[in-house]
Protein backbone atom coordinates (compact mmCIF):
# COMPACT_ATOMS: atom_id res chain seq x y z
CA UNK A 1 0.00 0.00 0.00
CA UNK A 2 1.24 3.87 -0.75
CA UNK A 3 1.05 4.70 3.09
CA UNK A 4 1.81 3.19 6.77
CA UNK A 5 -1.61 2.98 8.22
CA UNK A 6 -0.98 3.00 11.72
CA UNK A 7 -0.05 6.82 11.78
CA UNK A 8 -1.14 8.30 8.41
CA UNK A 9 -3.91 8.83 6.92
CA UNK A 10 -5.27 7.09 3.68
CA UNK A 11 -4.80 8.53 0.14
CA UNK A 12 -6.70 8.64 -2.46
CA UNK A 13 -4.44 5.94 -4.22
CA UNK A 14 -5.58 3.73 -1.56
CA UNK A 15 -9.14 4.62 -2.50
CA UNK A 16 -8.31 4.03 -5.41
CA UNK A 17 -6.53 0.46 -5.03
CA UNK A 18 -9.12 -0.60 -3.20
CA UNK A 19 -11.39 0.27 -6.08
CA UNK A 20 -9.68 -1.37 -8.44
CA UNK A 21 -9.69 -4.92 -6.19
CA UNK A 22 -5.94 -4.87 -6.34
CA UNK A 23 -5.09 -5.05 -2.39
CA UNK A 24 -3.73 -8.61 -1.40
CA UNK A 25 -5.80 -9.94 1.76
CA UNK A 26 -3.40 -8.31 3.99
CA UNK A 27 -4.03 -4.89 2.61
CA UNK A 28 -7.58 -5.41 2.28
CA UNK A 29 -7.48 -6.27 6.03
CA UNK A 30 -5.28 -3.34 7.14
CA UNK A 31 -8.05 -1.21 5.27
CA UNK A 32 -10.81 -1.86 6.68
CA UNK A 33 -9.38 -1.89 10.19
CA UNK A 34 -8.18 1.60 9.68
CA UNK A 35 -11.24 3.03 8.17
CA UNK A 36 -13.20 1.11 10.68
CA UNK A 37 -10.91 3.50 13.52
CA UNK A 38 -10.14 6.40 11.99
CA UNK A 39 -13.44 9.04 11.18
CA UNK A 40 -11.29 11.55 9.12
CA UNK A 41 -10.12 8.16 6.66
CA UNK A 42 -13.86 6.46 6.91
CA UNK A 43 -15.26 10.15 5.39
CA UNK A 44 -12.59 10.49 3.24
CA UNK A 45 -13.74 7.31 1.70
CA UNK A 46 -17.16 7.50 1.48
CA UNK A 47 -16.67 11.34 -0.19
CA UNK A 48 -14.14 9.28 -2.61
CA UNK A 49 -16.58 7.04 -3.40
CA UNK A 50 -19.44 9.08 -3.88
CA UNK A 51 -17.54 11.42 -6.07
CA UNK A 52 -16.64 8.00 -8.37
CA UNK A 53 -20.10 7.08 -9.32
CA UNK A 54 -19.47 5.17 -12.06
CA UNK A 55 -18.12 2.73 -9.70
CA UNK A 56 -20.40 1.75 -7.38
CA UNK A 57 -22.73 -0.86 -7.81
CA UNK A 58 -26.44 -1.11 -7.84
CA UNK A 59 -27.89 -2.58 -5.39
CA UNK A 60 -30.76 -5.32 -6.27
CA UNK A 61 -34.04 -3.17 -6.45
CA UNK A 62 -35.79 -5.05 -3.40
CA UNK A 63 -32.79 -4.48 -1.08
CA UNK A 64 -34.12 -1.77 0.37
CA UNK A 65 -37.53 -2.70 1.33
CA UNK A 66 -35.96 -6.08 2.58
CA UNK A 67 -33.91 -4.15 4.76
CA UNK A 68 -37.11 -1.88 6.08
CA UNK A 69 -39.20 -4.76 6.85
CA UNK A 70 -36.52 -6.43 8.49
CA UNK A 71 -35.23 -3.78 10.75
CA UNK A 72 -38.99 -4.17 11.92
CA UNK A 73 -38.84 -7.51 12.88
CA UNK A 74 -39.93 -7.86 17.08
CA UNK A 75 -36.09 -8.96 17.33
CA UNK A 76 -34.69 -6.34 15.60
CA UNK A 77 -37.01 -3.78 17.22
CA UNK A 78 -36.75 -4.93 21.22
CA UNK A 79 -32.65 -5.28 20.40
CA UNK A 80 -32.99 -1.36 19.75
CA UNK A 81 -35.02 -0.18 22.84
CA UNK A 82 -32.54 -2.25 24.99
CA UNK A 83 -29.51 -0.96 23.79
CA UNK A 84 -30.84 2.36 24.10
CA UNK A 85 -32.43 2.18 27.92
CA UNK A 86 -29.38 -0.14 28.69
CA UNK A 87 -26.96 3.21 27.51
CA UNK A 88 -29.97 5.42 29.30
CA UNK A 89 -29.62 2.92 32.65
CA UNK A 90 -25.62 3.36 32.72
CA UNK A 91 -26.11 7.26 32.63
CA UNK A 92 -28.26 7.01 35.58
CA UNK A 93 -26.13 4.61 37.65
CA UNK A 94 -23.30 6.87 36.28
CA UNK A 95 -25.49 10.23 37.87
CA UNK A 96 -26.14 8.07 41.11
CA UNK A 97 -22.62 8.00 41.89
CA UNK A 98 -21.45 11.59 41.07
CA UNK A 99 -24.71 12.53 42.90
CA UNK A 100 -23.85 10.29 46.16
CA UNK A 101 -19.84 11.60 46.01
CA UNK A 102 -21.07 15.03 45.68
CA UNK A 103 -23.27 14.88 49.08
CA UNK A 104 -20.56 13.08 50.72
CA UNK A 105 -17.85 15.41 50.09
CA UNK A 106 -20.47 18.32 51.00
CA UNK A 107 -21.12 16.72 54.43
CA UNK A 108 -16.96 15.89 55.10
CA UNK A 109 -17.05 19.63 54.72
CA UNK A 110 -19.73 20.10 57.46
CA UNK A 111 -19.56 17.20 59.64
CA UNK A 112 -15.78 17.09 60.19
CA UNK A 113 -13.92 19.92 62.13
CA UNK A 114 -10.62 20.71 61.36
CA UNK A 115 -9.31 18.88 64.39
CA UNK A 116 -10.56 15.48 63.34
CA UNK A 117 -9.42 16.34 60.20
CA UNK A 118 -5.52 16.78 60.87
CA UNK A 119 -5.81 13.93 63.30
CA UNK A 120 -7.60 11.50 59.74
CA UNK A 121 -4.88 13.20 57.70
CA UNK A 122 -2.22 11.86 59.83
CA UNK A 123 -3.21 8.69 60.09
CA UNK A 124 -3.55 8.83 56.25
CA UNK A 125 0.19 9.90 56.09
CA UNK A 126 1.73 7.91 58.47
CA UNK A 127 -0.04 4.29 57.48
CA UNK B 1 -28.58 22.97 7.59
CA UNK B 2 -29.31 19.26 6.16
CA UNK B 3 -27.71 18.54 9.84
CA UNK B 4 -30.28 20.81 11.65
CA UNK B 5 -33.30 18.53 9.71
CA UNK B 6 -31.79 15.42 10.77
CA UNK B 7 -31.83 16.31 14.28
CA UNK B 8 -34.94 16.67 14.09
CA UNK B 9 -36.27 13.67 12.79
CA UNK B 10 -37.47 10.45 14.77
CA UNK B 11 -36.04 7.31 14.45
CA UNK B 12 -37.96 6.06 11.83
CA UNK B 13 -37.55 8.92 9.47
CA UNK B 14 -33.95 9.18 10.00
CA UNK B 15 -33.13 5.47 9.50
CA UNK B 16 -34.82 6.00 6.34
CA UNK B 17 -33.04 8.84 5.25
CA UNK B 18 -29.60 7.03 6.01
CA UNK B 19 -30.49 4.07 4.10
CA UNK B 20 -31.48 6.06 1.00
CA UNK B 21 -28.30 8.29 0.96
CA UNK B 22 -25.89 5.57 1.90
CA UNK B 23 -26.82 2.16 0.40
CA UNK B 24 -25.41 2.01 -2.81
CA UNK B 25 -22.14 2.97 -1.36
CA UNK B 26 -22.56 0.17 1.66
CA UNK B 27 -23.64 -2.26 -0.55
CA UNK B 28 -20.48 -1.76 -3.25
CA UNK B 29 -18.08 -1.85 -0.32
CA UNK B 30 -19.95 -5.34 0.40
CA UNK B 31 -19.96 -6.40 -3.07
CA UNK B 32 -16.13 -5.29 -3.11
CA UNK B 33 -15.63 -7.63 -0.18
CA UNK B 34 -17.57 -10.54 -0.51
CA UNK B 35 -16.87 -10.79 -4.55
CA UNK B 36 -20.65 -11.92 -5.11
CA UNK B 37 -24.13 -10.31 -5.26
CA UNK B 38 -25.87 -12.83 -2.40
CA UNK B 39 -23.51 -12.10 0.43
CA UNK B 40 -22.94 -8.71 -0.75
CA UNK B 41 -26.79 -8.39 0.06
CA UNK B 42 -26.71 -10.08 3.62
CA UNK B 43 -23.96 -7.59 4.78
CA UNK B 44 -25.44 -4.79 3.74
CA UNK B 45 -28.75 -6.01 5.40
CA UNK B 46 -26.73 -6.92 8.41
CA UNK B 47 -25.03 -3.44 8.44
CA UNK B 48 -27.76 -1.38 8.10
CA UNK B 49 -29.33 -3.45 11.09
CA UNK B 50 -26.52 -2.62 13.16
CA UNK B 51 -27.18 0.90 12.31
CA UNK B 52 -30.97 0.71 13.43
CA UNK B 53 -29.57 -0.73 16.69
CA UNK B 54 -27.42 1.80 17.10
CA UNK B 55 -29.41 4.51 16.17
CA UNK B 56 -30.57 5.52 19.65
CA UNK B 57 -27.56 6.49 20.91
CA UNK B 58 -25.93 7.77 18.12
CA UNK B 59 -25.42 11.63 17.96
CA UNK B 60 -26.08 12.43 14.63
CA UNK B 61 -22.77 13.95 14.28
CA UNK B 62 -20.67 12.49 11.30
CA UNK B 63 -23.16 10.05 10.27
CA UNK B 64 -20.81 9.08 7.02
CA UNK B 65 -17.36 8.00 9.59
CA UNK B 66 -20.37 6.53 11.74
CA UNK B 67 -21.67 4.26 8.91
CA UNK B 68 -18.18 3.70 7.30
CA UNK B 69 -17.15 2.39 10.92
CA UNK B 70 -19.73 0.04 11.05
CA UNK B 71 -19.65 -1.28 7.52
CA UNK B 72 -15.93 -1.78 7.57
CA UNK B 73 -16.12 -3.65 10.89
CA UNK B 74 -18.90 -5.94 9.11
CA UNK B 75 -16.53 -6.51 6.53
CA UNK B 76 -13.66 -7.61 8.30
CA UNK B 77 -15.95 -9.95 10.02
CA UNK B 78 -16.90 -11.12 7.12
CA UNK B 79 -13.75 -11.81 6.01
CA UNK B 80 -12.63 -13.54 9.00
CA UNK B 81 -15.29 -16.00 9.12
CA UNK B 82 -14.66 -16.93 5.10
CA UNK B 83 -10.86 -17.70 5.97
CA UNK B 84 -11.80 -19.83 8.89
CA UNK B 85 -14.10 -21.74 6.54
CA UNK B 86 -11.46 -22.02 4.13
CA UNK B 87 -8.93 -23.02 7.01
CA UNK B 88 -11.82 -26.02 7.50
CA UNK B 89 -11.63 -27.26 3.70
CA UNK B 90 -7.49 -27.08 3.76
CA UNK B 91 -7.32 -30.89 4.31
CA UNK B 92 -9.15 -31.92 0.94
CA UNK B 93 -7.54 -35.09 -1.31
CA UNK B 94 -7.23 -32.69 -4.60
CA UNK B 95 -5.76 -28.94 -4.99
CA UNK B 96 -8.27 -26.90 -5.89
CA UNK B 97 -7.88 -24.61 -8.90
CA UNK B 98 -9.36 -21.06 -8.19
CA UNK B 99 -11.39 -19.93 -11.04
CA UNK B 100 -9.58 -17.02 -12.12
CA UNK B 101 -12.50 -14.98 -12.77
CA UNK B 102 -14.35 -15.74 -9.64
CA UNK B 103 -12.29 -14.47 -6.67
CA UNK B 104 -13.46 -11.44 -4.60
CA UNK B 105 -10.53 -9.74 -5.70
CA UNK B 106 -12.29 -9.78 -9.40
CA UNK B 107 -15.01 -8.33 -8.07
CA UNK B 108 -15.34 -5.30 -9.46
CA UNK B 109 -13.47 -6.33 -13.35
CA UNK B 110 -16.10 -8.96 -13.05
CA UNK B 111 -19.43 -6.47 -12.87
CA UNK B 112 -21.62 -9.11 -14.96
CA UNK B 113 -23.42 -9.51 -11.74
CA UNK B 114 -27.04 -11.00 -13.90
CA UNK B 115 -25.04 -13.77 -15.48
CA UNK B 116 -23.86 -14.59 -12.12
CA UNK B 117 -27.06 -14.79 -10.61
CA UNK B 118 -29.11 -16.30 -14.21
CA UNK B 119 -26.87 -19.55 -13.97
CA UNK B 120 -27.11 -19.76 -10.23
CA UNK B 121 -30.73 -19.31 -10.44
CA UNK B 122 -31.13 -21.83 -12.97
CA UNK B 123 -29.32 -24.34 -10.97
CA UNK B 124 -31.82 -24.57 -8.25
CA UNK B 125 -35.00 -27.52 -8.37
CA UNK B 126 -38.30 -26.14 -8.60
CA UNK B 127 -40.45 -24.24 -6.71
CA UNK B 128 -37.03 -22.68 -6.07
CA UNK B 129 -36.18 -21.93 -9.25
CA UNK B 130 -38.75 -19.85 -10.14
CA UNK B 131 -39.05 -17.95 -7.19
CA UNK B 132 -35.27 -17.27 -6.96
CA UNK B 133 -35.55 -16.10 -10.71
CA UNK B 134 -38.22 -13.64 -10.27
CA UNK B 135 -36.77 -12.38 -6.67
CA UNK B 136 -32.77 -12.40 -7.35
CA UNK B 137 -32.86 -11.64 -11.34
CA UNK B 138 -35.94 -9.79 -12.04
CA UNK B 139 -35.45 -8.33 -8.67
CA UNK B 140 -39.22 -7.88 -7.96
CA UNK B 141 -40.22 -7.60 -4.16
CA UNK B 142 -41.56 -10.90 -2.38
CA UNK B 143 -44.78 -9.21 -2.15
CA UNK B 144 -45.26 -8.38 -5.62
CA UNK B 145 -44.56 -12.12 -6.41
CA UNK B 146 -46.73 -13.30 -3.84
CA UNK B 147 -49.67 -11.08 -5.38
CA UNK B 148 -49.18 -12.33 -9.35
CA UNK B 149 -48.54 -15.78 -8.52
CA UNK B 150 -51.91 -15.66 -5.97
CA UNK B 151 -49.49 -17.26 -3.12
CA UNK B 152 -49.08 -16.59 0.35
CA UNK B 153 -46.80 -13.79 1.16
CA UNK B 154 -44.74 -16.19 3.48
CA UNK B 155 -44.72 -19.53 1.58
CA UNK B 156 -43.18 -17.03 -1.14
CA UNK B 157 -40.70 -15.73 1.90
CA UNK B 158 -39.65 -19.28 3.11
CA UNK B 159 -39.08 -20.46 -0.61
CA UNK B 160 -36.68 -17.20 -0.70
CA UNK B 161 -34.87 -17.84 2.23
CA UNK B 162 -34.16 -21.60 1.19
CA UNK B 163 -33.58 -20.38 -2.29
CA UNK B 164 -30.61 -18.27 -1.14
CA UNK B 165 -29.68 -21.00 1.16
CA UNK B 166 -29.22 -23.38 -1.66
CA UNK B 167 -27.28 -20.82 -3.77
CA UNK B 168 -24.70 -19.91 -0.57
CA UNK B 169 -24.22 -23.75 -0.79
CA UNK B 170 -23.78 -23.62 -5.04
CA UNK B 171 -21.30 -20.46 -4.46
CA UNK B 172 -19.33 -22.16 -1.80
CA UNK B 173 -18.87 -25.00 -3.27
CA UNK B 174 -18.16 -23.01 -6.88
CA UNK B 175 -15.75 -21.66 -4.93
CA UNK B 176 -17.15 -18.39 -6.07
CA UNK B 177 -18.14 -17.44 -2.27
Amino acid sequence: MTTELKNVHLTEHDFEAWEQGILSGTQAEAFLTHTANCPHCGDAWFSYMSCHEEALVEPPAYLTEEITERVHQPDVVIAQKAHTTSKKIQLLLYSLKVGVALAASIYMLFAIDAQMFDQMTQFMLFK
Amino acid sequence: MVKRINRELDIEEYFSYLLQQYEKLVYSICYQTCGNPFDAQDLTQDTFLAVYKHLGTFDRQYERAWICRIASNKAIDYRKSKKRLEECKEDEFFTVVEDPGAGPEDAYIQKETKELVLSVCNQLKSPYREVAYEHFYLEKPMTEIAAEQDANLKTVQTRVYRARAQIRKLLEERGGA
